[in-house]
């Protein structure tokens, strides 16, 4: 299961292996950027949370989405990465090139062979090193010219996630899952 | 036999072109005699382009769902608290947006697809689209899963959808609503009615709000994502997110099989396709890096709001 999210800031990782709490809680977040041509009046990028990757089209409430989800994934085994198709700090968009590198070793299962590290704030394990990816991509923190950038704005949209998901927080299940989320 | 539509308060109809070839609607959206958003226009590649109009994407502001005895404890309604798209309407304003969709349509020669959505037998919807235009009519037939000969026989739909995008809701502040454009749903009759937008995505993505109703509250998993498998049909991946974000393009991979690039179940037999064609965009679109979906651009594709040059086509 690979979530797909345009991010606009330049913050999240190319790709992220995601914990099941953490599946949960990025499929609720839905976060993204709409690009331009799907609706009247959006023609940039801007970044957005939509529920389950597709808030327009739901009609039930979206934990109803998210439950009938984790109940097919635990059935089947099913891994679930989150993929930045976005960008990162060089201002650039990451190439079609890497990201197609990043989903065969998501496919082929050599993702989860791979070293990885914890990015910080997020909490999310990436790889360090993937078959037929540009290796300096893979930490997005190595893509601004200075750590301390990517901090800055990485704060700003952990601030936006957790605000997003408040939403979510009036009940129990809900709210075991921020924990699962950026935390400040 | 030429199908009913009086038992739909259709009436006066001219002519009926009910499930016509890819040929036949091919000579009907270029008829010369075509003026306006009617129109198509061939292009380099043997697509036909057709144009929209001011719609060239969906309007999320115009979009309701009935408010009933049935439907109201189950739709996740928009509020103040947390806004979405599911405006309520009441029964009696559907029953007069219907009646301007029915009365559009009616002393007019119609076009009518019968297609299903979804490829599970067990939980497809079978849907009936009734409409004036024939590159909608064309639009149907590519995004839609094809009856065979034999289900076409014995066609029962399961929902009907109403598209009148010639007509306007002319009293829509008296009906408490926000423009002349209606695209609304009545979950407990079955039936969608478009008023007021050529936009061919009304059609796709309304009958995916509607799998998205229907199909959790049976236990299946209804998910707006695209999906492609090993040549085995064994490693399946579900790629999540929204339109732009590179579900098609990464989807579509020489390797693997595609399943569908936008809407999907999944039951306790895997994951399947809703639809049976693509809606990809094709701003500068390359051969080189997406393959698959420029190969796509030939006769029976259907393009929407390309700009066409003049000598080249």
């Amino acid at each position: 299961m690979i979530f797909l999210s345009a991010d606009a800031f330049g913050v999240l990782p190319p790709v992220s292996i995601l914990t099941p709490e953490q599946t949960q809680y990025y499929f609720l977040s839905g976060f993204t950027a709409k690009l331009a041509g799907t609706e009247r009046g959006i023609t940039e990028p801007t970044p957005t949370f939509s529920a389950c990757f597709g808030q327009a089209f739901l009609e039930l409430h979206p934990t109803k989405y998210g439950e009938e989800l984790v109940k097919k994934m635990k059935k089947s085994g099913a891994k679930a990465y989150l993929v930045n198709t976005g960008w990162n700090g060089t201002g650039k968009r990451i190439s079609i090139k890497d990201t197609r590198g990043i989903i065969d070793t998501i496919l082929d299962g050599s993702i989860n062979q791979a070293p990885t590290k914890t990015i910080p704030l997020f909490n999310l394990e990436v790889p360090t090193a993937l078959h037929g990816v540009d290796p300096n991509i893979l930490d997005p923190r190595d893509t601004y010219a200075q750590a301390s950038q990517w901090e800055e704005k990485a704060r700003d949209l952990a601030g936006r996630f957790i605000k997003n998901f408040e939403k979510y927080t009036s009940n129990e299940a809900g709210k075991a899952l921020v924990a699962a989320g950026p935390k400040l | 036999m030429t199908l009913d539509l009086t038992r739909y308060g259709i009436v006066g109809v001219e002519k009926i072109y009910h499930n016509l070839s890819y040929e036949e609607l091919y000579q009907h959206e270029m008829d010369p005699a075509l003026t306006g958003y009617d129109k198509g226009q061939l292009t380099e590649l043997g697509a036909v382009n057709v144009m929209t109009g001011i719609f060239t994407g969906r309007s999320p502001k115009d979009k309701y769902i009935v408010d009933d005895s049935l439907s109201h404890d189950k739709v996740w309604w928009t509020s103040d608290a947390y806004k979405n798209d599911n405006h309520p309407m009441n029964e009696q304003v559907w029953s007069e947006v219907k009646k301007i969709a029915v009365n559009a349509l009616c002393n007019k020669t119609l076009y009518v697809v019968d297609a299903f959505c979804g490829a599970n037998k067990d939980t497809r919807m079978a849907v009936r689209f009734i409409m004036e235009v024939a590159w909608q009519a064309h639009f149907i037939k590519n995004m839609f899963i094809q009856p065979t000969a034999e289900e076409l026989a014995s066609f029962t739909p399961d929902f009907v959808v109403y598209n009148a995008s010639k007509a306007k809701v002319d009293n829509y502040k008296e009906l408490g609503l926000n423009s002349e454009t209606c695209v609304a749903f009545n979950t407990t009759s079955r039936e969608q009615v478009i008023i007021n937008t050529w936009y061919g995505g009304e059609m796709k993505k309304g009958m995916f709000s509607m799998m998205n109703y229907y199909l959790p509250l049976q236990g299946i998993a209804s998910m707006h994502c695209s999906a492609n498998t090993d040549m085995e049909g064994k490693n399946t991946a579900i790629f999540f997110g929204l339109s732009g974000t590179g579900k098609t393009t990464l989807s579509t991979d020489p390797k693997r099989l595609l399943i569908g690039d936008d809407e999907h179940g999944w039951d306790d037999n895997g994951v399947f396709n809703f639809e049976g064609g693509c809606y990809a965009k094709v701003i500068n679109l390359d051969k080189e890096s997406e393959p698959d979906i420029y190969n796509a651009i030939k006769r029976n594709a259907l393009l929407e709001n390309v700009t066409v040059d003049k000598t080249v086509r």
